[in-house]
């Protein structure tokens, strides 16, 4: 079995200048964890997901505290986001990745948990040999696809 | 002739990749090292024992055993622990904070390395400004500044104090009665200057300080027992340094001791040890050595030594004037540890023509310690500072440096200068 055989083929992807508002509206809409940005040519070119969404929310210096745990109450720090620029500044060009881990469409399926759990990711976007995106393939897709392979083999 | 003219150029080729940024200094002070070495070794000026025997392994075995117990103690938590202290001592005053802060800092420099010190304690520092929602920016500053000068007071605080230490056969006692009381003096005008440039950001009083109150500082302890043999352990090095002159054993030896009895009680990771020491730091002062070795053996270093003395039978307080400035010239501008290196054998040189070297060794030690806070990169402390700044939202600028940092560095060198008479 193939990628391609298994991935889901609508795939939302927003363009480089999308707002942040945007990108917010449709992970919440489609009840989605990430979206690719492709060019007009719809070519992969990032991955923005809800975690680069929370990076923008906290301050840059979080990564920095490994050792802030034994804090509970984060004070005025709770209260107001004033460390953040306005939304509005954010386009999909500054939140995403940009070394994104994609797959080829041809790629064995089996290849797929393997990315997945190296780089740890939760979803792959599906290629072309042109890096035209072609799908997307979810860690639901793959448990669907093994999980009804043994089961029929029963 | 021939041969200073090629040493000076391997010297100065090097020199020139290490400061412009070119390549990565340990990597270029190795190539100039093994340079010097082969061409010392065909043109006959330079052996290859005499490059062995040019690196000083009392300073690298020193630095070794402070960096082993550095990195079992950074783990245990404690520079949270004091951080939260120090917060809750200040009752959300940014002036309080920043003087305990900084002294803080400076007191953890004397005794550990100050990169560490700097790493560790400006991220629970802005996490504590950003909780009282006041501006962590004087605090910074003050840990940077501290950090640089606090380094100086000790004979462990700053690795150019402990190439001066191996290389006069001074004692930690000595570093104590000469260079800590300045150093103690630095920081008190420093703090002084802080607070006036600082004034306006430091009136802020924060909104609610019971956040803070709030904060169990004993739960970021993760590992009591640890800290207990961390500091056990470095009370057996502090003492054995304090009474050196009683015992035979090197600062390295010491060092290393300690290391061994922090490795036996904690048992940590050694792995994760071992990943800890600055592998790349040692390998540029191992080359640092071996080149500054080479000019030595021209006897280039002995010429300009003939020259400080000259100067200094004139007005001996002229020279010591002009290293004080020189050294600090080049600390804040340069690197200041291939510097200190190349000073090392020429006030070594101005010792054997019989003049009394002991201030000098002092004075190289304050100028290029002070020196460092002249410039974001005058030191180590200074260029991690301003990135980890750069990540708040009032990032440290060169403007913000030169009307706090470098008038800290020339008031201080000031105040050395004026004292120059008695050091």
């Amino acid at each position: 079995m193939k990628v391609k055989d298994v991935m889901t083929r609508r795939v939302v992807t927003v363009g480089l200048s999308a707002p942040l508002r945007e990108i917010y509206r449709i992970l919440c809409e489609k009840n989605i964890g990430g979206v690719p940005v492709t060019d007009d040519k719809g070519r992969l070119l990032g991955m923005i997901t809800k975690t680069e969404l929370i990076d923008v929310l906290i301050p840059d210096y979080f990564d920095m505290i490994g050792d802030f745990l034994f804090i509970d109450d984060l004070g005025a720090l709770e209260e107001k986001l004033e460390f953040m620029p306005s939304l509005e500044l954010f386009i999909a060009e500054d939140l995403m990745v940009v070394t994104v881990i994609s797959i080829s469409e041809n790629a064995s399926l089996m290849k797929a948990p393997l990315l997945m759990s190296k780089y740890n990711v939760r979803r792959l976007p599906v290629v072309k040999d042109d890096n035209e995106l072609v799908g997307i393939i979810t860690r639901m897709d793959v448990c669907k696809a093994l999980f009804n392979r043994k089961a029929a083999q029963k | 002739m021939i041969n200073c003219v090629v040493a000076v150029f391997i010297f100065a080729a090097t020199f020139y990749f290490i400061f412009s940024g070119k390549l990565n200094r340990a990597i270029a002070s190795f190539v100039g090292a093994i340079t010097m070495v082969t061409f010392g070794v065909i043109m006959g000026f330079y052996s290859q024992e005499e490059a062995f025997r040019a690196i000083d392994f009392n300073m690298i075995g020193l630095l070794v055993g402070m960096m082993v117990i550095v990195s079992v103690c950074k783990n245990t938590g404690f520079f949270s622990y004091i951080a939260v202290r120090a917060a809750k001592a200040s009752r959300g005053s940014p002036f309080r904070l920043m003087i305990m802060m900084g002294c803080i800092s400076a007191f953890l420099s004397m005794l550990l390395d100050n990169v560490t010190t700097i790493i560790l304690i400006i991220p629970i520092t802005i996490l504590i400004c950003d909780i009282l929602d006041i501006t962590p920016l004087p605090i910074i500053m003050a840990e940077i500044v501290l950090s640089n000068i606090g380094g100086v007071g000790t004979m462990i605080g700053d690795p150019p104090n402990m190439m001066i230490a191996s290389a006069s056969g001074f004692s930690f006692d000595d570093f104590i009665v000469h260079v800590l009381p300045l150093a103690v003096g630095a920081i008190a005008i420093a703090l002084g200057t802080l607070s006036v440039v600082f004034r306006n950001e430091l009136k802020k009083s924060p909104r609610d300080f019971t956040p803070i109150l709030a904060i169990n500082e004993k739960a970021a302890i993760r590992d009591e027992k640890a800290l207990r043999k961390v500091a056990f352990a470095l009370g057996i090095v502090l003492l054995l340094f304090f009474f050196q002159k009683s015992h035979d054993f090197h600062h390295a030896f010491i060092a290393l001791l300690g290391a061994g009895v922090v490795l036996v009680m904690v048992r940590p990771n050694i792995e994760e040890v071992l990943k800890d020491i600055e592998w790349p730091i040692l390998v540029f002062f191992g080359s640092l050595f071996i080149l500054v070795g080479g000019l030595e053996k021209t006897g280039l270093l002995n010429i300009i030594a003939e020259r400080v003395v000259a100067l200094a039978s004139v007005n001996y307080n002229l020279a010591k004037v002009s290293i004080l400035w020189v050294s600090a010239g080049f600390a804040s501008l340069v690197d200041r540890i291939p510097f200190t290196t190349a000073m090392i054998p020429i006030i070594k040189h101005v010792g054997e023509l019989g003049f009394n070297i002991d201030s000098l060794w002092w004075i190289l030690a304050l100028g290029v310690g002070f020196g460092g806070n002249g410039t974001p990169i005058g030191s180590i402390v200074g260029v991690v500072g301003l990135s980890m700044s750069e990540r708040t939202h009032t990032p440290i600028d060169i403007r913000i440096w030169l009307k706090t940092a470098t008038v800290v560095m020339l008031a201080t060198i000031i105040f050395i200068t004026l004292l120059i008479g008695i050091i």
